[in-house]
């Protein structure tokens, strides 16, 4: 509460008017106040400064047009649904091993660095998809109606433009592609076993 | 009203604050829509005073209506819903000011200050200003744009203690709380706040009395932290 402060300052007229005296002091202020008329002065300005202050602050407040807290609380709303809404659940890890491997790497990274990306991450699957994929290619070559000729394997893969192919096994999806940048050309296979298992 | 004619507290309403709180817990937006119509100018008007910029006193005003409701669980309802809230608006206020620090004179008396604890104050205040009629005064704009640039001048410190002493009639120790200081460090700004607005305001006096003497009653030193 009040602390007890030496009489006839100004500071325990300040401290009588915010009733922050204990009731021995401020008895001795009053008593004070009621005989020095310039002490009432005092005591009367300090009301004046908060009049003026607290008055002055309640107009610049009624200035504010009521359409700009209208809008303040729309502002609040928003942020009140924002803050409500439920965060967006987690891809399970299944689910997002099947799909793009754009989920991994930045949009940014380069087509090359991502197909190596995913590469290692399917390291398996591909060796396996390239293999099959070669064998199919070169079957589907020499069977091709009066192909007696054969052209070579890599030139009717990798010199021809840039293309999708789709295989669809019990196993999956598997997608060939040819792809290249200013690293080089590359083939390839992208897997997409059902029921995959990240790290398997 | 206290002695200084600082506001009552909350006034009455058809339905209660704490009512309103309970359901705006439970998600009630109206609610708390309800909360913000009842507070939300006696908000600004506090952060107005601090900050003195009307678009950041908006800022502090939206932050701390956001900041109540995400913290409704936590009032207990031990003070008025009000009271929470300007403590709330006051901090958000004070934090304003650390971030937006502008380079401003040092006040004397915060020269003096160094261990939290009152020292010599060595002059005083001012008998009068305006003739004793503050509310006619303020009917002058001039007047108006005085007492806007007396703000100005005072510290953030001295400013945002004067304000939360007139607009709220927090006591010393509730201020040294919000300020995180001692209770003579905030009366020692508070003394000074309040002489440097006298100061600044004397040459208004509408009485034609000379300036304020301010040769006599010196306040002797004090020590309350």
């Amino acid at each position: 509460m009040a602390d007890p402060k030496p009489t006839g300052t100004d500071l325990e007229l300040m401290q009588h008017v915010d009733g922050e005296l204990d009731e021995a002091a401020d008895r001795e202020v009053e008593l004070r106040i009621g005989r020095d008329p310039d002490a009432r002065a005092k005591v009367d300005a300090l009301g004046e400064v908060s009049e003026l202050l607290r008055g002055h602050l309640e107009l610049a407040t009624d200035a504010v047009p009521a359409r700009r807290f209208d809008q303040i609380w729309r502002e609040i709303d928003k942020q009140l649904d924002l803050a409500a809404a439920p965060a967006p659940a987690a891809v399970p890890a299944e689910r997002a091993a099947s799909e793009s491997v754009m989920m991994v790497l930045p949009a940014q990274a380069s087509l090359w660095r991502r197909v190596t990306h995913w590469l290692d991450r399917k390291r398996g699957y591909v060796i396996t998809a390239m293999v099959s994929a070669g064998a199919v290619a070169a079957i589907a070559l020499v069977a091709r109606p009066g192909g007696t000729g054969a052209a070579p394997v890599e030139q009717a893969v990798a010199h021809r433009p840039a293309e999708l192919e789709a295989l669809d096994t019990p196993g999956g999806t598997w997608t060939m592609m040819n792809v290249s940048d200013e690293d080089g050309a590359a083939t390839v296979i992208w897997v997409t076993p059902e029921d995959t298992v990240e790290g398997l | 009203m206290n002695k200084a004619g600082q506001r009552a507290s909350t006034p009455t309403h058809a339905v209660d604050d704490a009512d309103l709180v309970l359901a705006a817990r439970r998600g009630d937006r109206d609610a708390f829509r309800t909360l913000y119509e009842r507070y939300h100018r006696r908000a600004y008007t506090l952060a107005l005073g601090v900050v003195r910029s009307p678009d950041d006193a908006l800022d502090v005003v939206q932050d701390a209506f956001i900041k109540a409701h995400k913290y409704l669980d936590k009032f207990e309802g031990a003070s008025s819903f009000y009271t929470w809230l300007y403590r709330i608006v006051m901090n958000l206020a004070i934090d304003h000011l650390r971030k937006h620090r502008r380079h401003k004179p040092v006040e004397l008396d915060e020269t003096r200050l160094g261990d939290g604890t009152d020292r010599a104050v060595d002059d005083s205040l001012l008998p009068k200003i305006l003739g004793g009629n503050p509310g006619r005064a303020l009917m002058d704009k001039q007047i108006r744009a005085r007492i806007d640039a007396a703000l100005e001048t005072l510290s953030d410190n001295h400013r945002a203690v004067l304000v939360m002493r007139e607009l709220e009639g927090l006591s010393y120790e509730e201020m040294a709380a919000a300020m995180e200081c001692s209770k003579g460090t905030i009366m020692s700004r508070l003394f000074h706040a309040r002489k440097n607005m006298q100061a600044q305001l004397a040459d208004l006096r509408g009485d034609g009395a000379p300036a304020a003497d301010s040769s006599t009653d010196l306040p002797a030193a004090q020590g309350s932290a």
